[in-house]
């Protein structure tokens, strides 16, 4: 190490990795699979130590948690309890409304309208460390037929799509990320719009709901599911819901909020949607 | 050839606890630059050269994980590691002061470095909010931690520096 320093430069050594730096960033502006290749190799060295430590971290975490919250738990545990009782009355009077539905929707011949997709589980393991991005790493990949753009759910919502596949793990870039644009629409009416991840917006556990139309029937509380028109997010997973909502400056367009139905800190496990969007239509 | 061992082993090691550990504690929502730590404690004790490399290798492995693009963080990580060698030549540093200082410097570039590559040009929020939510903290935790480490790194440096010269001695 010493002897090269003093051949070399290390004036010359750093103008030489500069270099280097520049055609890197070149190269995988032109190309994506280099990346993916040397991602894949250095992700399957790494993975086992990365779990146990994720665990590791995960546990003290936890326990930190447990300690802090357990007063505010049990009072919390009240109140979920008596939501229980009222949602379970709410449930089984649903359960007849959709029984007396399904008869009607057989009749209109429309059953298969939002398919139950295949899923597979998976673990997070590991968190974008850069503060800047928000995509998570998990513990299953191409060995488990983990592809780029599967969608992937938790809790009943949308976490994100996934961006990057390496032999036994994933990167996917969840939808709080400000690089994820999401094509959505309203349940009912079906009127588009666009859901922005925002790092500023989401301090306060909020996304921005835009580009709909002044005169779209979306309103707050209304409930955003993924759109038709999305090119790789499959129709019909539950986003969350509207908020805020009013009329843009140029009175063409409103824009407002929307309030993810997942709670994205505190991400264990994940179901990822083995349709891709392009097989699902076929 | 021990040198390179243990730098490696200590860069597997920053990356992995920042990326798999801090970022599974939750109740923190923020996470400190380890490998930034690293890269900037040895540019300092060790020189330009030693600062570079660690930084050059520290950022590929951000850029191959994280990064949109390949060589961004391995450029800025490299540039802090080698201004740290300069600095490090140019002053004697004794105190544990002098490093701090410099901790949040580099960090703080860092941070921006980030922000004017690969957000101010995507169209994100206003500067002040970044600063305040993700830069500031980040910086503090740096900070805090650079506190800790730095002693152990720098003597730890010391320890490869005997064990070099030990087995140096056994070839004469």
């Amino acid at each position: 190490m010493n002897k090269k320093g003093s051949q070399l430069q290390p004036k010359h050594v750093f103008l030489i990795l500069v270099i280097v730096c520049v055609l890197l960033l070149i190269l995988s502006s032109v190309s994506t699979k280099i990346n993916s290749a040397v991602r894949s190799t250095i992700n399957t060295v790494l993975m086992p130590m990365q779990k146990g430590l994720n665990s590791i971290g995960g546990f003290i975490s936890d326990k930190a948690e447990n300690l802090a919250d357990i007063e505010k738990l049990a009072a919390r545990n009240e109140e979920l309890e008596e939501e229980l009782a009222f949602l379970r009355m709410e449930a089984a009077k649903y359960q007849l409304q959709e029984n007396e539905l399904n008869q009607y929707k057989e009749l209109l011949d429309m059953k298969d309208e939002y398919p139950d997709y295949p899923t597979i589980g998976a673990h997070v393991i590991g968190e974008n460390s850069t503060n800047w991005n928000k995509t998570i790493l998990i513990d299953r990949g191409s060995a488990d037929g983990i592809e780029v753009d599967m969608n992937v759910i938790s809790q009943g919502g949308l976490v994100g799509i996934v961006t990057s596949v390496y032999t036994n793990s994933a990167t996917v870039r969840t939808i709080i990320d400000h690089d994820c644009r999401v094509g959505a629409m309203a349940v009912i009416s079906q009127d588009s719009c666009i859901v922005r991840g925002d790092l500023e917006v989401y301090q306060e556990g909020n996304l921005i709901l835009e580009k709909m139309d002044k005169n779209a029937d979306i309103y707050d509380d209304y409930k955003i599911v993924t759109g038709n028109k999305s090119s790789v997010f499959l129709p019909g997973i539950l986003i969350g819901y509207a908020k805020n909502i009013t009329e843009d400056p140029n009175s063409l367009t409103k824009s407002g909020l929307l309030t993810p139905i997942v709670d994205f800190s505190h991400l264990d496990s994940v179901l990822v949607i083995t349709t891709l969007k392009e097989n699902g239509q076929e | 050839m021990k040198r390179i061992l243990i730098y490696a082993a200590l860069i597997l090691a920053a990356f992995m606890l920042q990326n798999n550990f801090f970022a599974a504690i939750k109740w923190i929502d923020c996470t400190p630059n380890l490998l930034l730590i690293l890269t900037f404690s040895f540019g300092l004790i060790r020189g330009r050269l030693d600062g570079m490399l660690i930084g050059f290798v520290c950022g590929l492995f951000t850029d191959f994980f994280f990064g949109a693009k390949l060589g961004l963080y391995a450029l800025i990580y490299m540039a802090i590691g080698f201004a740290n060698g300069v600095i490090g030549n140019l002053f004697y540093v004794e105190s544990l002061t002098f490093p701090v200082v410099l901790a949040v410097i580099s960090d703080f570039l860092f941070n921006l470095y980030v922000y004017f590559t690969g957000f101010m040009l995507q169209g994100a929020s206003g500067f002040g909010y970044y600063l305040a939510h993700i830069i500031l903290p980040e910086t503090v935790y740096t900070l805090l931690l650079t506190l800790l480490l730095y002693k152990p790194l720098s003597r730890l440096n010391e320890w490869i520096v005997s064990l070099e010269k030990r087995s140096a001695k056994k070839f004469v």
